[in-house]
């Protein structure tokens, strides 16, 4: 029994594990098209894939969630595949580095 | 210290709810104006905004940082002979495009120029340029600031010269406008449409007390006043030349004399378009940029990517928009050239859809005649959320 | 056909026919003379006077162009030292005046094309001057003069890769082109400097890049930046470390260490071993060495780029365009292509070909400014030119160069055409029509042929247009004219006089 347990619990984890790089996977085919450089595109959450679509939501006005981490992925994949994909892609051509003479950090 | 994600955060400004319509849809017709300020010669874009975040700049041209840019993020400064336009940066009607060029890569001061005016990738593919169909499209009159008719205004269905003459001693005991009228008749085309516009010109004073220069600096006050007239023109070209220097490029006399030149350019516009700088983009373009390394006689020699000024009153918030390349050795263009991530026709699309209300689908298909250029509008014009 | 109207043909091929002047009732005879012929020079002492022969004492060598350089620069900086501002700005300026002499280069391309007997050669002296555009800056117009005379005037009848070595070695154009500062990177200079811990020097491919693209092969050849940088090291040490006011003190001081031979050798090959780059180069698959044969690489460098392919249907094309017009057919082209290859770049049997060409084209050229005023002033007869001497009892010797009239360099930028105006790119000026199109263009025409006109013409509008076969459209718009004036007006700016 506990056996069982355990191989549906493996099992359950593995395929939680393949969505989540397929997620994963889902956001760095995105960010590569992008100025947002995440490195590889090879379904492992890292600090860059981190940086990027959080410096891209950043700049497109997009503030939930608020600070991305690897278990917001799905819901990510989810917006950066809806309707807005094409204007998202557009705001994502390019970085925009404000000026700051002048103003507070 | 800024995070890289606080500095990419403008004022909260939202790109994405920026509002703007979404591709395919015409747009209002927008009584905007373009000023367009060829730097011709390949004007060297790292000088202009040296990019102080990057590690590489200092060790790949220290001799070419200048002490005293005024440090704009943590990326990115700007040359201290850009004051003025510094001033509007810090105004939010001001930004600057890097890491940028035409798509052309040749390194030649005639082709370049060539596809810098036509906006079209072959160079010589064309006898009309990006700007002049633009006004062809939306049916807008411009005002050139030169001898001749530049490249980049043909095809325009109406505009004009302005370039006082100077000539001495010249008698007008004719009659002008009939004198012209006839003459017009013995031409065909281009040539008789020009006799026919100059006819219907008042002759330019010939008193000597009264020759108008002829600078660039001039010549851009002038066109603001232009540019003010009502059912006037809402174009503009002036040419700033002389970027080439191979040699001594930091010398004051060389590129730093023409920023300045170029600052005051933008500043006199600023100054003379009065109530219609609300509505003006004036950007400026180069046929490239120039190597990354100083070459043997303190200067630069030709490059691919360079750096675009913009400022007018269309400009809602100041950036320094790019898709910096880096300036590692692997990173430049045949190892030479800082590459050129953005073309610069998005930019140039960006402004005829600010300025004239034309659509980015249609711009790209009739203007550029290529449909992959990607748009910057939002990034460039689009505003505080 | 052209050759059916010699006044025509003349303008076609050179600046047309001052009234009584004697046709030439052999036409192919006289095509002959003019490309082969011995001609004096001749310019007007007063305005309105008959030319005489071109003063000697206006003719200036290169050796003493660079003397007086050194002397107007030795005594500027002299001047600088001087504490009273207002003092300093008058001697400097008066300085100027005195030694300055592109002024007299400025009266000579004027008097020779107007008044001239060898019109056609002058075309062609214009023509190559543009292809081989060096363009007035800080020096070089102390010795443009002798770039003209010499290098191209003296050549027309030579082979390109004669008239392409010398206008690549002339001082003029290697200070033009930055070659002055394009040192070897291993070069003895290079390693002194870094030795002695002074700023590095080395290699920049301004001469370089232009020599391939503008002078000879052109883009079309395909070559890479590897080598415009072979290019770059082969150039090297030619004109480098010497500045043209300063190019005579500086043969002094090495000449006891390089054995260089005398100034008037050196000047013509200013070349320093110091400075070149030793090892061997690569330029389109072809070795060029260095060490003491580097001197001969780049006679070798441009025999081989004056030989090429792409030089000779580049050049061919440049030829037909300039002087049959825009739509002349690849077939023309072609004609002046087969006579280039078969010649082997015999700049003397190409002309002869041009002409022929021309006899029979049906393409039409858009003056250039320049030439559009010289045949104005010369068919039309006019007495515009300002003299050369100020007074009647002026001896030739005594002209200064304060004393010439600023008209020939003034009008020229008036009207567009500034060939002594100041750092123009080198590509020179444009051959297309549509570059001359302008209102301000138009309106330079419209008042410059005014100008004229109150010079006392010999021939009226309606005459002009007589002799030359307008069209009878324009004859009726000339006759339509208010005045006389704008009778004369619309007759130069009409398209019949525009083009030819």
């Amino acid at each position: 029994m506990r056996f069982l347990l355990l191989l549906i619990g493996a099992l359950i984890f593995s395929v939680s594990a393949a969505v989540s790089e397929t997620n994963v996977l889902c956001i760095q085919k995105f960010l590569s098209k992008t100025a947002f450089n995440a490195g590889s595109v090879d379904g492992r959450w890292g600090k860059k894939t981190g940086t990027a679509i959080n410096n891209l939501f950043d700049q497109a006005g997009i503030t939930e969630p608020k600070t991305i981490k690897k278990k917001d992925a799905a819901e990510v994949c989810k917006i950066l595949q809806g309707s807005k994909k094409k204007v998202l892609l557009e705001s994502a051509n390019f970085k925009v580095y404000p000026i700051l003479i002048g103003k507070k950090p | 210290m800024l995070t890289r994600r606080h500095f990419l955060t403008g004022s909260g400004a939202g790109l994405f709810l920026s509002g703007y319509p979404v591709h395919g849809f015409t747009k209002e017709p927008v009584d905007g104006r373009i000023v367009v300020i060829l730097l011709e010669g390949g004007m060297d874009g790292l000088l202009a905004v040296p990019p102080i975040g990057d590690k590489n700049l200092f060790k790949k041209r220290r001799g070419l940082v200048s002490s005293k840019a005024l440090k704009l993020n943590p990326l990115f400064a700007i040359h201290p002979n850009f004051r003025k336009f510094s001033a509007m940066l810090e105004n939010e009607e001001a930004s600057i495009v890097h890491a940028t060029s035409f798509p052309y890569t040749g390194r030649s001061h005639f082709e370049g120029q060539n596809v810098m005016q036509t906006g079209l990738k072959d160079p010589f593919s064309s006898r009309t340029g990006w700007l002049g169909r633009a006004m062809a499209i939306a049916k807008i009159t411009g005002k050139a600031m030169s001898l001749d008719s530049p490249l980049i205004m043909r095809g325009a269905t109406d505009y004009d010269n302005f370039y006082p003459t100077h000539l001495k001693d010249v008698s007008m005991k004719f009659n002008w406008s009939e004198t012209l009228n006839l003459i017009q008749g013995t031409h065909d085309s281009d040539a008789s449409n020009t006799f026919d516009v100059l006819g219907q010109k008042q002759p330019t004073s010939m008193r000597k007390w009264k020759m108008a220069h002829r600078d660039p600096l001039s010549l851009a006050e002038k066109a603001g006043h232009s540019l003010r007239e009502v059912d006037g023109p809402r174009v503009a070209v002036i040419t700033v030349p002389h970027f080439d220097d191979h040699t001594e490029i930091m010398e004051a006399s060389e590129h730093p004399e023409k920023f300045t030149t170029i600052d005051n350019i933008f500043a006199s516009l600023r100054n003379k378009l009065q109530e219609q700088w609300a509505n003006t983009i004036v950007l400026t373009m180069t046929e490239f940029g120039r190597t990354v390394k100083e070459n043997g006689a303190a200067g630069t020699d030709h490059g691919y990517g360079s750096a675009g000024l913009l400022a007018g009153g269309l400009i809602k918030r100041s950036s320094v928009i790019a898709d910096w390349p880096g300036l590692a050795t692997s990173e430049l263009y045949e190892r030479r050239d800082l590459y050129a991530t953005i073309d610069y026709r998005s930019v140039c699309a960006a402004c005829i859809e600010a300025a004239f209300g034309l659509d980015h689908d249609l711009i790209t298909e009739q203007v550029f005649q290529d449909k992959n250029i990607p748009r910057a509008y939002t990034h460039i014009f689009g505003g505080l959320g | 056909m052209l050759y059916n109207n010699p006044h025509n043909w003349a303008r076609k091929i050179g600046f047309g026919f001052e009234p009584n002047a004697k046709l030439p009732s052999d036409l192919k005879k006289w095509n002959k003379n003019q490309l082969n012929g011995k001609f004096q020079g001749v310019g007007v002492p007063e305005k309105g006077s008959k030319p005489i022969a071109w003063p000697e004492e206006f003719n200036f060598s290169l050796q003493d162009r660079l003397k007086r350089a050194r002397a107007y620069h030795k005594e500027a900086e002299r001047i600088s030292k001087r504490k009273n501002d207002n003092l300093r700005s008058y001697k400097r300026n008066r300085l100027k005046l005195e030694q300055f002499i592109h002024a007299f280069d400025a009266h000579k391309y004027w008097n020779f094309a107007i008044y001239g007997e060898d019109m056609v050669k002058q075309r062609l002296t214009h023509f190559w001057m543009n292809h081989f555009f060096v363009s007035n800056s800080f020096d070089t117009h102390w010795v443009l003069g002798d770039f003209r005379d010499r290098i191209i005037y003296g050549n027309l009848n030579s082979s390109f890769d004669k008239i392409l070595y010398e206008a690549t070695t002339h001082i003029g154009m290697l200070d033009y082109l930055d070659n002055t500062k394009n040192y070897g990177e291993k070069s003895k200079s290079a390693q002194w400097r870094r030795a002695n811990a002074r700023s590095p020097i080395g290699l920049n491919d301004n001469f370089a890049r232009e020599l391939l693209e503008l002078h000879t092969v052109s883009p079309s050849k395909g070559y890479s930046e590897d080598d415009i940088r072979g290019t770059a090291k082969v150039l090297a040490g030619w004109g480098t470390g010497y500045a043209i006011h300063s190019l005579y003190k500086a043969y002094r001081k090495k000449r006891s260490r390089d054995f260089l031979p005398d100034f008037s050798k050196f000047v013509l090959e200013p070349y320093s071993r110091r400075a070149a780059e030793p090892g061997s180069k690569s330029i389109l698959g072809q070795e060029f060495l260095g060490g003491t044969k580097g001197k001969n690489a780049l006679r070798k460098l441009t025999d081989m780029l004056a030989s090429d392919d792409h030089t000779a249907q580049y050049l061919s094309r440049k030829l037909a365009i300039h002087f049959l017009g825009q739509d002349a057919t690849n077939r023309e082209i072609k004609v002046i292509y087969d006579s280039w290859k078969k010649s082997k770049g015999d700049l003397k049997v190409v002309h002869e070909v041009v002409i022929e060409v021309l006899q029979n084209t049906h393409a039409k050229r858009f003056l250039w400014p320049s030439t559009w005023a010289f045949q104005a002033i010369r068919i039309s007869g006019a007495d515009i030119m300002p003299g050369f001497l100020r007074d009647k009892n002026m001896s030739l010797k005594d002209v200064k160069h304060r004393d010439l009239d600023e008209f020939p360099i003034d009008t020229l930028e008036e009207i567009g055409f500034d060939v002594f105006g100041w750092d123009r790119q080198p590509n020179g000026f444009s051959d297309k029509k549509e570059d001359w199109v302008s209102t301000e263009h138009f309106d330079r025409r419209v008042k410059m042929a005014s100008k004229i006109f109150s010079n006392n013409p010999k021939r009226s509008g309606e005459e002009i247009a007589e002799i030359l076969g307008f069209s009878d459209q324009t004859k009726k718009a000339i006759s339509m004219g208010g005045n006389d004036r704008a009778k004369f007006i619309i007759a130069l700016c009409s398209a019949d006089f525009m083009e030819v």
